[in-house]
């Protein structure tokens, strides 16, 4: 049995911690923490607080879950674009491959694919927070009571399928459509080999999201790109319903739960005193969405 | 804690070894030709000369000998000699098909993007071809004025002239006899080689190897759009199989349906997709592919086109006779599947394969 496990994270330039990634978030917190000498991140308080350890044991734990478990279970982008090809063809009437050149295509592709990725992303995870059920899985990102980016990956199996399945549908009807007018020429833009988007957002910070860095981007930015200080107040237990977005804020700005980041003293994360609390262990988070009353 | 950080750090390492991290566990036309055994250049070398070049130069001689035929015809008006332009336009025919199949021309130069499809009119017209023919035919005008449209210089306009069914061979050859229906099928044969000469120039100069990706992607589509129109078009709208004639057998959809050598037709698409796909001779696209990971796709490709030409071969008669048997339904499944394999090659060559990070939470 061929087991494909791309999950050594630190060397694949697709994950969120992949090293490259870290380095440049590495590098921003030290300029932003030198420009601001207030700033106390790199604190055993928050790197070894009960949160953060539970954060780490998690990591790794996931890592088996879903490639023993999730990965099997996940429909493939590539079987929803075959079956969307397949459709099209047999429902539409026929025409011959539209003649532009590559580069035309690809650009084209990719930023289709990143606008209604980024979407999709905004409306189930807006979705996770106003559905109760949903909100029961989601809570466990939530719980988080420091944020390291490692908390990225503090999100129940559940949610992981939800958010896997809605990338296989959504980058499979785009390339489903693109691979019915175009054919083999379709493909996303790359540069060292990782879509030109992932690699952008990834550089200016993506991993600064799940810290206490409060990089903001300025009013003007925020209503067009999610900072990292803009995630934190969606962490913080006084604006958990905002900022749902991953990449773009317009979609927070459309839905009216945009929040631009304005300078707090003390933002507290977690689950606040008003929603029953998710205890410091990995049973905890795997099992409290199905204890919860 | 760092007992257990330490443990599972050494399992994530060792199952690491387990996987391929350059795919992401389906079938699909991807791969760094550097580093495989198959080289693109060999590859993509030989089917230019063995496949594009080969076939457009047959298909030019194949023509040029039906005008002999037909000329031969014309001085001489008898069964013998319109048997041999039958014969003729039936050799000619194959080798077009063959060329269709992997009409790659377009894609390279935008002046041959429409060249077949000037000469070919098959799904590509709502014109009735023959009804202005025979209007050509009662006229005294000159042939060539009256000609002057694309569709009636077609393949479609030359099978009509020269197989009108709805007439006896003797009927066909009386009607012969006064020279302008020949005229006629003079007009299209003159400028059908003029545009495969064309084609025929271009894939002479051609260097399909250059580049790699675009050869790769322009060969994979032409094959599946192949695949789509033998089984759509030539089998299934005819045999009542697709969804726009669900139930609605009628021979008068079938490609060659004056001289009813449309089974002809398919065979010759079908052996154009084994050299491309299967050549025992050289490299071949399916060995290309399946070098690059792709080895459930070729292996279905290969084994499908092997069981089509069975197929085909076994139906005795004319496809025409045997449009609602059980073998034609078959052979429909076997190109449909055909169709999915090479789609799949597509689309297991996408980079957009779902990476754990898009099942991540943010």
């Amino acid at each position: 049995m061929a087991i494909n496990l791309d999950f050594l994270y630190l060397f694949d330039s697709h994950q969120r911690i992949y090293w490259v990634y870290l380095l440049a978030a590495l590098s921003i917190a030290l300029i932003y923490s030198k420009l601001k000498p207030e700033t106390k991140y790199f604190t055993k308080a928050i790197w070894w607080h009960p949160s953060a350890q539970l954060d780490y044991k998690y990591f790794i734990l996931s890592l088996f879950i879903k490639v023993l478990i999730i990965s099997p279970l996940l429909i493939s982008v590539n079987e929803v674009a075959f079956f969307v090809v397949k459709f099209l063809e047999q429902n539409l009437v026929y025409h011959d491959r539209l003649l532009l050149n590559k580069t035309t295509i690809m650009i084209s592709f990719t930023v289709i694919l990143f606008l209604l990725n980024d979407m999709t992303r905004y409306w189930l995870h807006r979705l996770m927070h106003s559905s109760d059920i949903l909100w029961r899985f989601h809570k466990i990102h939530h719980s988080a009571e420091v944020l390291t980016p490692l908390t990225f990956y503090r999100v129940h199996p559940v949610e992981n399928i939800l958010f896997g399945l809605r990338y296989a549908f959504t980058a499979g009807v785009v390339s489903g459509v693109f691979v019915y007018y175009f054919g083999a020429k379709v493909s996303v833009y790359e540069v060292m080999g990782v879509n030109v988007f992932l690699l952008f957002f990834s550089l200016i910070g993506s991993n600064l999201r799940h810290s206490h860095i409060h990089l903001s981007y300025g009013k003007f930015l925020e209503h067009i790109i999610v900072s990292p200080a803009q995630h934190q107040l969606h962490h913080s237990v006084n604006s958990m319903n905002k900022n749902y977005g991953s990449s773009l804020a317009i979609w927070d700005y459309m839905g009216n739960s945009l929040k631009c980041y304005t300078f707090e003293k003390k933002m507290k994360y977690g689950l606040g005193t008003t929603e029953e609390k998710v205890s410091h262990s990995l049973s905890a988070l795997l099992f409290h969405p199905f204890n919860q009353k | 804690m760092k007992n257990f950080l330490v443990t599972a750090f050494v399992i994530v390492m060792t199952f690491t070894g387990c996987g391929d991290n350059a795919y992401d566990g389906e079938t699909g036309l991807v791969g760094n030709s550097s580093t495989i055994a198959v080289s693109a250049e060999d590859t993509f070398k030989s089917l230019g000369s063995t496949v594009l070049a080969q076939n457009s130069s047959n298909a030019v001689t194949t023509l040029k000998a039906l005008q002999l035929s037909s000329a031969t015809l014309k001085s001489d008006v008898s069964s013998a000699n319109l048997t041999q332009v039958h014969n003729d336009f039936k050799n000619f025919m194959m080798a077009y098909k063959a060329v269709e199949v992997t009409y790659i021309a377009g894609d390279y130069e935008s002046s041959l993007s429409d060249t077949l499809r000037l000469m070919d009119f098959f799904h590509n017209t709502n014109e009735d071809i023959p009804g202005q023919l025979d209007v050509v035919l009662e006229s005294n005008a000159s042939v060539n004025d009256l000609m002057f449209k694309n569709s009636l210089k077609s393949i479609n306009a030359l099978e009509y002239i020269l197989y009108n069914r709805e007439l006896s061979i003797e009927a066909l050859l009386a009607l012969m006899q006064n020279g302008r229906l020949l005229e006629m099928a003079d007009v299209c044969i003159s400028k059908m080689i003029t545009r495969l000469e064309t084609i025929e120039t271009f894939y002479s100069s051609f260097v399909f190897e250059t580049n790699e990706e675009t050869a790769k992607e322009n060969l994979s589509n032409i094959l599946k759009d192949s695949a789509f129109k033998l089984k759509e078009w030539r089998i299934g709208d005819a045999a009542g199989l697709t969804a726009k004639y669900k139930d609605s057998v009628s021979s008068e959809r079938l490609e060659y349906r004056f001289s009813h050598l449309s089974l002809e037709a398919i065979k010759s698409i079908l052996v154009t997709h084994k050299k491309v796909m299967n050549d025992d001779n050289s490299n071949d696209f399916g060995d290309y592919a399946a070098a690059r990971q792709a080895q459930s796709e070729v292996q279905t490709i290969r084994t499908t086109i092997d069981e089509a030409l069975v197929l085909v071969e076994s139906i005795e008669s004319n496809l025409e006779a045997k449009l609602t048997s059980s073998e034609v339904e078959t052979l429909y499944n076997k190109i449909d599947v055909l169709q999915d394999s090479y789609l799949g090659l597509i689309i297991g060559a996408l980079n957009v394969t779902a990476k754990i990070i898009e099942a991540d939470g943010d």
